[in-house]
């Protein structure tokens, strides 16, 4: 074997191992990083567009990642930056995830009063601020720790770990709510 | 509710949204296209480096090539024209996008995206954009804006590299449009059957400028 081909050689192993990394990578992560992205831009259509961009630019810098433990947080960071770079300032008017049955937990899997409640939830957390939605998405789909979150979202654990409190507290307070009956002008409060 | 209950009703409340199918294949696809790109470039690389031990094959074959380009020459914007179909209706649902978009918000993406702008005039002041985006056009960044038009929306897709030789009207059950030379790119212009497009194509040829 020469020493050209030799190195032909090496290059196409370094570009399998390239693309079985990256098949991983999507085979491991691609469903939270979608619903990630749903939570964040509130509609499945720029979600899945905001996923493609996101896979793409991760492929174009895959050598930057340093190791498969990092790869989740990797990308997240990614979704994040892109979604601001392509729909915060000018974010098509759409409907949004609401109004998508197909976002909500399959019914059969849950018993009657857990459909209305999780339906609540649902709109609950659509209604949270971004600022309350945003760490609860990324500690309840990502599983980040309250120091990860930090770093995303450029703040200090203390303040994460008290919106997340705040978040869980706003909702439960929807939930308790309407369990006690205390909440009758919600349109989702009647519960049978 | 406790906090159990409550913690396995929000995992199965946040974790809902189920990726599309076929969404995986897609973003597989990246890596295949990437790499096909990638291989055509080593290979120019590779075939200049050992020009004179590559010779012959490559004089074989671009005989080969010549004959076969002499007895067929395809349409050279057969394919952007497909292209651009499928894009705008990959992205069918912008077109009712009702944002209104400055002419200086236009140009301040457009200076990034394609080095170009559109100059300041009583048209395009008048122009109403609904939607302003950067886009992946026949392999490349691309502009890809849509604007009010007379019957409907209007879209305009500037295409700084890709360089097409004359006119071209196409069109299909719904849409019609016009790709335009521009320099060393293409101006795209398409909108429904009955939009006077080429109005519009002139509109942003007489405006456009790219700063090469």
């Amino acid at each position: 074997m020469t020493s050209q081909e030799s190195a032909e050689n090496s290059v196409m192993d370094n570009k399998v191992t390239r693309r079985k990394r990256y098949e991983s990578l999507v085979s491991d992560y691609y469903h939270d990083i979608f619903r990630y992205a749903c939570w964040l831009t509130r509609h499945t259509a720029l979600a899945e567009d905001l996923t493609q961009e996101t896979f793409l630019r991760a492929w174009r810098a895959f050598d930057s990642l340093q190791s498969h433990d990092s790869a989740k947080a990797w990308l997240f960071t990614i979704l994040r930056r892109e979604n601001a770079r392509l729909y915060e300032k000018q974010r098509p008017e759409l409907d949004d995830i609401d109004d998508h049955e197909a976002t909500l937990p399959e019914a059969s899997h849950l018993e009657p009063d857990q459909q209305m409640e999780a339906m609540m939830l649902h709109k609950a957390i659509l209604a949270l601020e971004p600022e309350y939605r945003d760490p609860l998405a990324l500690q309840v789909i990502g599983g980040f720790s309250g120091d990860e979150i930090g770093a995303m979202l450029d703040l200090n654990n203390n303040t994460v770990m008290t919106r997340l409190f705040r978040a869980r507290n706003k909702l439960r307070s929807v939930l308790d709510g309407n369990r006690d009956g205390d909440n009758p002008g919600n349109s989702l409060g009647n519960k049978e | 509710m406790n906090e159990h209950d409550f913690d396995k009703l929000l995992q199965q409340v946040m974790k809902a949204p189920s990726a599309p199918e076929g969404l995986q294949n897609k973003l597989l696809a990246i890596a295949d296209e990437e790499v096909v790109t990638a291989n055509a470039a080593r290979n120019t690389a590779a075939a200049n480096d050992s020009f004179w031990r590559r010779a012959l094959p490559v004089a074989a074959c671009m005989a080969l090539l010549l004959g076969l380009a002499w007895r067929y020459q395809p349409p050279q914007e057969t394919p952007l024209t497909q292209e651009i179909l499928r894009h705008v209706y990959a992205e069918e649902r912008f077109l009712g996008s009702t944002d209104h978009i400055s002419l200086a918000e236009v140009n301040s993406r457009m200076g990034t995206v394609i080095k170009a702008r559109l100059d300041s005039s009583p048209a395009t002041n008048a122009m109403d954009v609904r939607f302003s985006k950067d886009c992946w056009i026949a392999k490349q960044a691309a502009m890809h804006l849509i604007i009010s038009g007379d019957t409907g929306p209007v879209s305009v897709m500037m295409i700084p590299s890709r360089m097409v030789d004359k006119e071209t009207r196409f069109s299909d059950d719904r849409f019609t449009g016009t790709i335009t030379p521009m320099g060393n790119g293409a101006l795209v212009v398409l909108g429904n059957r009955q939009e006077p497009v080429g109005k519009y194509s002139s509109m942003v040829q007489n405006n456009l400028h790219w700063e090469y």
